[in-house]
Formats: C-alpha cells, sequence, structure tokens
C-alpha cells in the first residue's frame, strides 16, 4: 500500500486524485494560486521599475547616453526568442488539450531551448560589458571618471536583468519538469495542470522582457 | 472538456505572435538611437515605447495566457490589482517633474 497512489488511481492521463476535491475545481483553484504567485512576481519587478523611472528622470541625460552602451540588437535579437518561445509553450497548452503529450514534449523543448539561448546572449552582453570596464569591482568602475549617474545605470541595468535571467533559469527547470511529464504520457484533456501553470510562468518571464528591452535598451 | 480550460487553436497564437514581432519593430525604429535621431519625441520618448509595450503585454495576457476567456475570479484578483498598481506607477512619472531636478550631464569617454 505504500506505494504511489498517483501511478494507481491516477495513472495515465488521468487527473491525480485527492479525495477531498474534485479534479475541476482542483484545476481552477491550482490556475487561481498561479495567477496570485504571479501578481506578487510583478510586484516585485514593479519595484524596480519604479526606481528606474525616478532616476531615469532625475539623471535623464547620463541614462540616455548609459543605454548607449548595450546593444540593442543583441537585446532585440532576445526579444523575439522569448516571444516565440513563449507562442510554442502557449501551443504546448494546446498539445495537452487535445491529448498530445508529444506534442508538448516538443513544444515546450523548443521553448527551453530558446531559453538557453536567450541565457548564452545574456553571457555574451554581460562579458562584453566587464571587458569594457562597465562593471563593478573594474578599473574603470572604481575611477573618477565613472560617475554615480552611471553607476545607478549599470546597477539597474544588472539587478533588473539578472533577476529577470534567474526567472528564465527558473522557468527552464519547470519546463524540464513538465517535459519529464508528458514523456510519461501524463496529461490528457481531463488533466494539464501542470502544463497550463509552467506556460503561465514562461508568459511572465515573457512579459517582464517586453518592458525592460525598451526600457533599458532603447531610450536615447 | 469545457469545464475546464479555454481551448485555442495554434493559428491564433501565430497570428497574434506576428502582431507581437511587428510591434517589437516599431518599437525599435521608433528609437531614436536607433533611427538615428530621424524621429525623436525627447522624454516623450519613454512613454511611447512603455504604450507600446503595455499593448504587447496585453496581447501575451490575453491570449497565451488565456486571461480572456477567464472567470471572473481571476479578473478580480488580478486585472484590478494590476491596475490599481499602472496607475501608482503613472503616478511616479506625473509627480516626478514636480519633485526632481534633473542633474546635469556627467560625461563618461
Amino acid at each position: 500500500m505504500a506505494e504511489s497512489v498517483y501511478s494507481k488511481v491516477g495513472g495515465r492521463g488521468a487527473p491525480p486524485v485527492y479525495h477531498h476535491i474534485d479534479p475541476i475545481n482542483a484545476y481552477h483553484a491550482a490556475k487561481f494560486g498561479m495567477w496570485l504567485f504571479l501578481a506578487t512576481e510583478i510586484l516585485l519587478f514593479s519595484v524596480l521599475f519604479t526606481a528606474f523611472a525616478i532616476y531615469n528622470w532625475a539623471y535623464f541625460e547620463s541614462f540616455q547616453h548609459a543605454a548607449t552602451k548595450l546593444d540593442w540588437k543583441l537585446g532585440g535579437l532576445n526579444t523575439l526568442i522569448l516571444l516565440f518561445s513563449s507562442c510554442t509553450a502557449a501551443i504546448a497548452v494546446y498539445k495537452a488539450q487535445i491529448n498530445d503529450n508529444q506534442g508538448v514534449v516538443k513544444n515546450f523543448t523548443v521553448s527551453f531551448i530558446c531559453g538557453l539561448a536567450f541565457l548564452v546572449i545574456k553571457y555574451f552582453e554581460y562579458s562584453a560589458k566587464y571587458r569594457h570596464g562597465y562593471f563593478p569591482g573594474t578599473e574603470l568602475w572604481n575611477s573618477a571618471e565613472f560617475s554615480t549617474q552611471y553607476k545607478n545605470y549599470f546597477g539597474l541595468y544588472y539587478v533588473m536583468t539578472g533577476l529577470h535571467a534567474l526567472h528564465v533559469l527558473i522557468g527552464m527547470g519547470v519546463l524540464l519538469w513538465v517535459i519529464f511529464l508528458a514523456r510519461r504520457e501524463r496529461f490528457s484533456e481531463k488533466y494539464y495542470t501542470p502544463v497550463e501553470l509552467a506556460a503561465l510562468y514562461w508568459h511572465l518571464v515573457d512579459l517582464i522582457w517586453i518592458f525592460l528591452f525598451p526600457l533599458l535598451y532603447l531610450i536615447d | 472538456m469545457a469545464e475546464l480550460g479555454h481551448v485555442i487553436h495554434p493559428r491564433v497564437f501565430w497570428k497574434v505572435f506576428a502582431v507581437l514581432v511587428f510591434l517589437t519593430i516599431i518599437t525599435v525604429i521608433l528609437s531614436p538611437r536607433v533611427s538615428g535621431h530621424i524621429v525623436d519625441f525627447g522624454k516623450v520618448n519613454i512613454l511611447i515605447a512603455l504604450s507600446i509595450a503595455t499593448i504587447k503585454a496585453s496581447l501575451v495576457l490575453m491570449y497565451f495566457m488565456h486571461l480572456k476567456f477567464e472567470g471572473p475570479w481571476i479578473l478580480v484578483y488580478f486585472i484590478l490589482p494590476v491596475s490599481l498598481l499602472i496607475l501608482m506607477i503613472a503616478g511616479v512619472f506625473i509627480d516626478n517633474p514636480l519633485r526632481i531636478d534633473p542633474s546635469p550631464e556627467v560625461n563618461l569617454s
């Protein structure tokens, strides 16, 4: 009896049995909880956006000048990559809804690879900044030439994009977990909660980048 | 299964994706640093870029995240607080010019 309840009662494509709640309620409750969590995530990033709005006003010229140090082509490429990965994540939910577990695996794998590509491009951007000396601890950063205004801009840049990159990394982990479940034919039209929640998280990552890209790269 | 989530056909997702790419290109073209200051609205630039970003975010929320087809509870607990949040951030933008004097530029060679 110690064996997993899920494998016996749930099985392929069937919702897990919670004993005290019916699967449809469980689905809606889980999704509602996810939306509340997404609201707190938006709150977390809003603080940073607000800080940026205030400093952008106070140090307007310096921020415009500092923004030209970023590579908008790489930023734009990353935007397209995330939009595309978001689209495939949305299609994965549709595939789960039509009982196509292999479709979930394929579409989430594309999203996962896009996330990886995003992080690789981000790595090249960060290392270029480091080489140019726009990085805490470098000689240029510590010199008097590098004013507080620039430190503020790049500080916000690293915190905002760094926190976002962390979310990409966590999102990739979640996708990997759902891919693993879908490979075991775990989902069906009757039960696809993890697919939908993972996709929602991935869309949030995309949503935040939609605001980060014009704010950080395109002002001037 | 009508009791679970709303089903949206991928055809719709690809259309939304095309619109998102189009709006991204518009944002990039409107950016003065890309266009070489052919189009430049000064301090209003950032508000234009953020308005387009808000449209893009709404599309992602409505279609990719199925928000258009959600029940009243998610709308009340998500749309209402986020609307208040946008109102407060907009307040910061309005408040800034009244409180803070922009400091002069410090050049980085």
